[in-house]
């Protein structure tokens, strides 16, 4: 077995690309996201990019996904100590309109594709024991109800309680937390930040005003590092005090 | 338009055929169940059968969930009042042995039949504005977590999440809750109930000691009634304590100081 790597998916974006340029001076990372070029340019932004390495892979597609990643870690000789799983789809749809495809699609990427890459990763003789950390984005719509919200909120929602149970599952040896986010500008959801109602509305519900997506890369990093040795099964709301206030 | 109804899935057995003889005396109710035998077996427990309707389906496969409703619905020319979501599966996996066809069928139960059974529930066409509440029954495994019980975690943590963003989403007309039972012994767990150290650790770890279906069945009525008017978007936790209960760290001292003081 040869070196070990931090895996991030949605690298290629958001909160992602800001986990990645925050780790790659200290760690070698694989960047998984649905698009090469812009995987490429992410690597390039990094320090060290001739290090890091790229897994081309669209998550709301399930099948293979855990024999791809087992093929990626033999081909290159790499085990994954540290998972952080920041792929995420965002959409609104009212609960009198539900519609299956949109939440089969929502939930492949949220939730069920995290599975299918945590099954490898803590196979032996795929990943050799090399698994030290597991960190979830989730959102703190998944305790925040919102008109429109209820498909997204139930995927975080689900990764919150999957955390919890895979907390206690995985320990003592791997360690299991969620970032829960409030709403920061990302690529996501730019249209809704260039309207200037909803930018104040922002204001009025932020104590801390705007967040940044290196606000939750300094929480991943922390997370995902030997700092929080005795921290596992948590949710790490970073919200500029948006749960406290309401 | 006639009639209002309360519909219960997982009306078959555990909670769900607990909540239906609660609810029946005073209430027309829709039991849905996978078995029909089951459903009539309930049925004819429960106080004025007659006016109870059935609606057989498995709610392991989604598709037509919604159509179906509609038109049974529509055939009736009836609407519906309360909807009690207490159908459910549970499973065991490690996840280092994650099925997807497994995560399937227990997600497809326990979390998109309900959205897909509220769809039409929410649609004017259909139940012309009749809803007014609906309750989840979700787990304390949202809150403990387990061995083997990610799938099941997750579903429910979702079936959470769920309820909290349609109580904001559908209020002020309709209100959303959910109801987090601890371990107690059903035909969903009969395995686990029929292992005396399982039970032993049960006893050991919910304060108030074994907790019954009825109890779930109380929690449900207050939410899904006229009394729960002013709650909306809210966890309660029937456990007997177990999610407050952490164990001594001395095996014999239970209390402050094991020499009596």
């Amino acid at each position: 077995m040869g070196e070990t790597c931090t895996l991030i998916t949605g690298a290629s974006s958001g909160f992602g690309r800001s986990i990645a340029r925050k780790l790659a001076p200290s760690r070698r990372l694989v960047l998984a996201d649905i698009n090469t070029e812009k995987l490429e340019t992410v690597r390039n932004n990094c320090e060290f990019p001739e290090r890091h390495l790229l897994w081309t892979r669209d998550l709301s597609r399930l099948d293979g996904v855990g024999e791809e990643l087992a093929s990626l870690l033999a081909a290159n000789e790499v085990g994954i100590d540290h998972f952080i799983h920041s792929a995420g789809i965002f959409g609104i749809q009212f609960a009198r309109a539900n519609e299956m495809k949109f939440v089969t699609q929502m939930f492949n990427v949220n939730l069920f594709s995290a599975m299918e890459i945590i099954r490898p990763l803590t196979q032996k003789r795929v990943n050799k024991g090399a698994l030290r950390s597991v960190t979830f984005i989730s959102s703190i719509n998944s305790r925040l109800g919102a008109k429109g919200y209820h498909a997204y909120a139930a995927s975080k929602g689900a990764l919150n309680a999957m955390c919890l149970s895979l907390a206690v599952e995985l320990a003592p040896a791997v360690r299991v937390n969620a970032v829960l986010p409030s709403i920061i500008e990302t690529e996501m959801n730019r249209e809704h930040f260039a309207n200037p109602d909803f930018a104040a509305s922002m204001r009025a519900t932020h104590p801390l005003g705007f967040g940044r997506p290196d606000d939750v890369a300094d929480a991943v990093e922390f997370l995902a590092s030997d700092r929080a040795r005795w921290v596992t099964g948590q949710e790490l709301v970073v919200d500029g005090g948006r749960c406290a206030s309401k | 338009m006639g009639e209002n109804y309360t519909l219960i899935t997982g009306a078959s057995s555990g909670f769900g055929r607990c909540i239906a003889q609660r609810l029946a005396p005073s209430r027309r109710l829709i039991l849905v169940g996978r078995n029909a035998e089951k459903l009539e077996a309930v049925r004819n427990t429960c106080a004025g059968p007659e006016r109870h309707l059935l609606w057989v389906r498995d709610l392991s496969t989604v598709d037509g969930v919604g159509e179906e409703l509609t038109s049974l619905l529509a055939e009736m020319k009836i609407g519906v009042e309360h909807f009690i979501h207490s159908a459910g599966v549970l499973g065991i996996q490690f996840i280092r042995a994650n099925e997807m066809a497994f995560v399937t069928r227990l997600f497809n139960v326990n979390l998109f039949s309900a959205m897909e059974i509220i769809r039409p529930l929410t649609q004017k066409t259909v139940n012309h504005g009749t809803l007014r509440s609906i309750t989840f029954i979700s787990s304390i495994v949202t809150r403990v977590g387990s061995k083997g019980y990610y799938v099941y975690a997750a579903s429910k943590g979702a079936v959470n999440s769920l309820s909290l963003s349609l109580a904001v989403e559908l209020a002020p007309v309709v209100r959303v809750n959910a109801v987090l039972p601890g371990i107690i012994g059903t035909e969903m767990n009969t395995d686990h109930f029929a292992n005396p150290e399982f039970v032993a650790s049960v006893k050991a770890t919910h304060p108030l000691g074994l907790g019954q279906p009825e109890d779930v069945a109380d929690a449900v009525e207050f939410l899904t009634s006229d009394r729960a008017r002013w709650i909306t978007g809210q966890e309660i936790v029937v456990d007997g304590g177990r999610t407050v209960y952490s164990p001594p760290r001395v095996p014999e001292a239970d209390g402050i100081n094991s020499k009596g003081n």
